[in-house]
């Protein structure tokens, strides 16, 4: 008997916990309507598709540091474990529940994604889509991102005069439906035909796990003995291939270059196992979103498309302070 | 237990089924079907591929490939043979290797004492989670596969919070070197694992131990009634499997160098796989461990054969999913036609 | 009990009484059993033969009453309790592990640990129990190649078999077997019917639950008649028939009749 009176009492705190959360959520949505500038306090969610990644991190990073120099309410990044398009359609129709006035969104999925958001402009929700593009457009205003066919192709270019314009090389992608991966290949394959010399043998997507890329990689190496180069499209995939490398004994001898310069890559980078990787600035990305979110609020025009920077961190300069700048940072300091 | 002499000696048992040919023993064998499959797809794809496919980097590749996941479906191996599921090892396997990791970190030092002590980290870590699961199941009474698919986002989630949602880096030099590191040529991953499978086997099928994980998986109140401590026994396998992904954690930083939280989501599942197409069934009672190693070797020849065949690494979870299927059908009619043999002899 | 009334007795309980919340099982029942005496233990539904069982078999203790091993008073926590006074029960189910072979399921729980470093680490010595095992089904006419295949693959009967000579080899004083014969085909109930047998001659109080008449009448020493949760009567073989049985178990009284002749209703 003593036992189910304790057990009930605990249920009742547990049942007023869960009925304290919504009301606390309303209660911090009224507080947006102060001031005469409709951009103080308007709250802003973010929404991304994988939790683990300190990319998604820097975007949530550069939009508060800029929504808060405008007096904007901006919320944490919202994301599911892995790549998950069910779990993050969930994750966004929480969040819009909850009305706020702008929603920073990533997708992982360029057509299921625009599920959630179908009515959100309908709603008066400004919807900025970043880094992965949906293929709807009309279901946001403002497309941030960098612009990854254009990166592919430079970094493919530095790959291609690393190698001196000849011989065999390998790609390595992730989720095939993946417009980010997409766009990666599209331009790695296009730049590369400004190189007749230059032979593509292999374009791979395995399964995004830490041995089968691993294995892929080898096997690809065991089949192309002449290889001079591995493209790969994120750092899982340069992860893996750097184990099939220093397994076969093929560290520099083999070029990988890679994208993101998130801890692994630029570890990879200062070891010389990778040559050079693409440095998005998500960080920007969220500073850019931020200004069209204020834009739309303030009843100006927005910008469809917006073009974020990127560059080249190489082996050489990833020590230097200007290479120091470039790497993804965990936290918001940076 | 009280014997008298023999009363007679005209009752001789006879057999349950006529002895057969020494090939009928070969073919009824429990893992006859899956042994040939794995002969037959190395046979296709020496011969699609040529000698490349047999050369000794190409062998430990694959050697290499499947040593952490063995480990881990040995512990998996277990566990079904209880008549249980271990969805949890893949996040165990990280949670585990980020908590050894952080250590490390902040033990700094780049040799063997703070590697060790990442290890006992990381091998402590997966029991108590393995515990955990075994807890609940055995003496709350719960779903196994609801306990461990807690369990799987839980320690997930718990690894995400650890590490701010990122990657860590930076293990000691020993371990990295210990990572791509060979005995006479042979990767000592590779050898860990097959240490692992082997002290695995011996106990399984010859310690009272592993008699008793077979008869609480074949008859649960059966055992109760034995006297087996059923509760205590079942706790200790999820454990085992719990601190087999702890070690699989550590060895896996030792050769990727970083965490990898998000590479391992499959795992379970993958693990799993294995030991089903190794002959272990879901209703318990029945596994092998060497039936483990073989499935295990099972998608890692044909992932490796297939690039090196030059078809698309999706083709590889479609055959993988129709040898699955397969070698279960074939292996139901196997027991079909063994229980239809004694059904026909039975003479008592 | 009196000093000879205890040494007589193998297993025997005095008032036992047992209920579940309002309903009485047993109302104060006595029972007794001999060793080297096959003693049926018959009751129509209802009567709490299921009940004695647990009692006896040390799966329950009872709310009220007695219960003796050789005349030495004897309290139950668990079934193993009854197992470590050498009682030994073979259940309905008969609580085998179909995928284990006839040798493992012999010695489950009890296995033979090698001698040394190895059986403290738990290596079991296959081949002294297999060598065991196999004396034992030979001794008691059971068919089955001890050494080959899972007990799932064998018939019902090799089953009852291998399930009674477990409890048979363990038990020092007394089988309790519940419903043997119950799912059992003529000639499988032969065969167990003359295990049964053999098993009350080496000495060992052999206690038969059973619905069956028939195998009452062909094996048994003693009958034992339960009815409403009380033992109502207890024969001599050579005292009952059917017809008294009946009776003794519905609570009628039988129409007398000549002694029958000690075979008769048995074939």
């Amino acid at each position: 008997m003593k036992a189910s009176s304790t057990s009930r009492r605990l249920l009742a705190l547990v049942g007023a916990a869960l009925l304290a959360v919504p009301l606390a959520a309303c209660t911090s949505a009224e507080d947006g309507a102060a001031g005469d500038d409709p951009v103080t306090g308007a709250s802003v969610a973010i929404a991304g598709p994988q939790s683990g990644d300190p990319y998604y991190l820097q975007v949530a990073c550069g939009a508060r540091a800029a929504g808060e120099k405008l007096g904007m309410d901006v919320g944490d990044l919202q994301a599911p474990q892995n790549q998950n398009q069910a779990q993050l359609t969930t994750i966004v129709q929480n969040l819009l529940t909850s009305s706020p006035k702008a929603l920073i969104y990533t997708p992982a999925d360029p057509v299921a994604g625009a599920l959630p958001v179908q009515n959100a402009i309908a709603d008066g929700v400004t919807v900025i889509d970043v880094d992965a593009k949906l293929e709807d457009e009309s279901v946001y205003d403002s497309f941030v991102a960098s612009d990854h066919y254009e990166g592919a192709k430079e970094i493919t270019a530095y790959l291609a005069d690393l190698v001196g314009g000849e011989g065999q090389i390998a790609a390595i992608g992730s989720l095939a439906t993946n417009p980010i991966t997409q766009a990666r290949i599209a331009g790695f394959e296009d730049a590369l035909k400004d190189y007749p010399d230059i032979e593509v043998v292999s374009v791979e997507y395995p399964e995004i796990s830490a041995d089968i890329i691993q294995a892929n990689a080898a096997a690809t190496l065991v089949k192309y003995p002449d290889l001079k180069a591995i493209y790969t499209t994120n750092y899982l995939n340069s992860t893996g291939a750097s184990v099939a490398l220093r397994n076969a004994g093929l560290v520099g001898d083999v070029k990988m270059v890679s994208w993101d310069a998130g801890e692994a890559n630029v570890q990879l980078l200062q070891e010389g196992v990778l040559q050079a990787t693409v440095a998005q600035q998500p960080y920007k990305m969220g500073e850019l979103a931020i200004e069209q979110i204020a834009k739309s609020l303030r009843g100006e025009s927005v910008d469809k498309t917006v073009a974020a920077p990127v560059s080249i961190l190489t082996s050489e300069d990833v020590d230097t302070p200007e290479g120091e700048a470039l790497w993804y940072k965990a936290d918001c300091a940076g | 237990m009280t014997r008298t002499a023999p009363s007679s000696t005209t009752d001789l048992p006879p057999l349950t089924a006529p002895r057969g040919t020494p090939m009928d023993r070969v073919t009824r064998h429990p893992l006859f079907v899956v042994s040939s499959a794995l002969i037959g797809l190395v046979v296709m794809f020496t011969i699609v591929n040529g000698w490349t496919f047999l050369s000794t980097p190409n062998i430990r590749n694959m050697a290499l490939a499947g040593s952490i996941m063995l480990i881990l479906a040995v512990g998996v191996t277990y566990v079904i043979i209880t008549a249980g599921f271990d969805l949890s090892v893949g996040s165990v396997l990280v949670f585990s290797g980020v908590v050894s990791m952080i250590v490390m970190r902040g033990l700094g030092g780049e040799g063997w004492g703070t590697a060790l002590v990442g290890l006992l980290v990381a091998v402590v870590c997966g029991c108590v989670l393995g515990y955990v699961n075994g807890f609940l199941v055995a003496y709350a009474d719960l779903n196994p596969i609801i306990v461990t698919l807690g369990m799987f986002g839980a320690a997930l989630g718990l690894a995400q919070v650890a590490t701010g949602g990122q990657d860590l880096s930076g293990i000691p030099t020993v371990m990295a070197q210990f990572g791509l590191g060979r005995l006479v040529e042979v990767p000592w991953v590779v050898i860990i694992a097959a240490a692992v499978a082997v002290v695995a086997g011996v106990a399984l099928h010859y310690t009272a131990f592993g008699r008793h994980t077979f008869a609480i998986g074949s008859n649960k109140e059966a055992a109760v009634r034995a006297g087996i401590p059923v509760r205590r026994h079942l706790a200790s396998i999820y454990a085992i499997s719990g601190l087999l992904a702890g070690l699989a954690g550590w060895l896996s930083l030792s050769v990727y160098g970083t965490t990898n939280i998000a590479g391992h989501s499959l795992d379970a599942l993958n693990a799993a796989t294995a030991a089903i197409l190794g002959g272990a069934s879901l209703f318990g009672g029945v596994g092998t461990i060497a039936g483990t190693v073989i499935g295990n070797a099972i998608p890692i020849v044909l992932a490796n054969g297939l690039v090196i065949a030059g078809l698309q690494s999706f083709w590889q979870q479609v055959v993988t999913g129709v040898v699955l299927v397969v070698a279960l059908y074939l292996d139901r009619l196997r027991r079909l036609r063994s229980s239809r043999r004694s059904g026909k002899n039975s003479a008592a | 009990m009196s000093a000879t009334q205890a040494a007589e007795t193998a297993l025997s309980t005095r008032g036992v009484r047992v209920s579940y919340g309002h309903v009485q099982a047993l109302r104060g029942v006595d029972f007794d059993c001999r060793p080297g005496e096959v003693t049926a233990l018959i009751g129509d539904n209802g009567a709490g033969k299921s009940t004695l069982v647990k009692v006896l078999s040390g799966a329950l203790a009872p709310d009220a009453g007695e219960v003796f091993v050789a005349g030495r008073p004897f309290h139950a926590t668990a079934p193993t309790d009854a197992q470590a006074a050498g009682i030994e029960t073979v259940w309905q189910d008969l609580a085998l592990a179909p995928d284990l072979g006839p040798v493992e399921n012999m010695f489950l729980g009890r296995e033979v640990r090698r001698r040394g470093v190895l059986g403290a680490l738990g290596f079991l010595d296959n081949k002294a129990m297999a060598a065991v095992a196999l004396d034992e089904f030979a001794q008691l006419g059971v068919r089955v190649d001890a050494r080959r295949g899972s007990v799932s693959e064998m018939s019902g009967g090799q089953r009852q078999g291998v399930a009674v000579a477990r409890a048979v080899s363990w038990a020092r004083n007394v089988v309790i077997l519940d419903e043997p014969t119950a799912a059992l085909g003529v000639v499988q109930t032969k065969g167990v019917l003359d295990m049964v047998r053999r098993v009350a001659d080496r000495g060992l109080a052999v206690v038969l639950i059973t619905h069956n008449m028939s195998d009452v009448l062909s094996v048994s020493d003693r009958i034992e008649v339960l009815r409403l949760g009380e033992r109502v009567a207890s024969y001599a073989r050579a005292d009952a028939s059917l017809e008294t049985l009946v009776a003794a178990m519905t609570g009628g009284t039988a129409t007398p009749a000549t002694t029958p002749d000690r075979n008769e209703g048995a074939e």
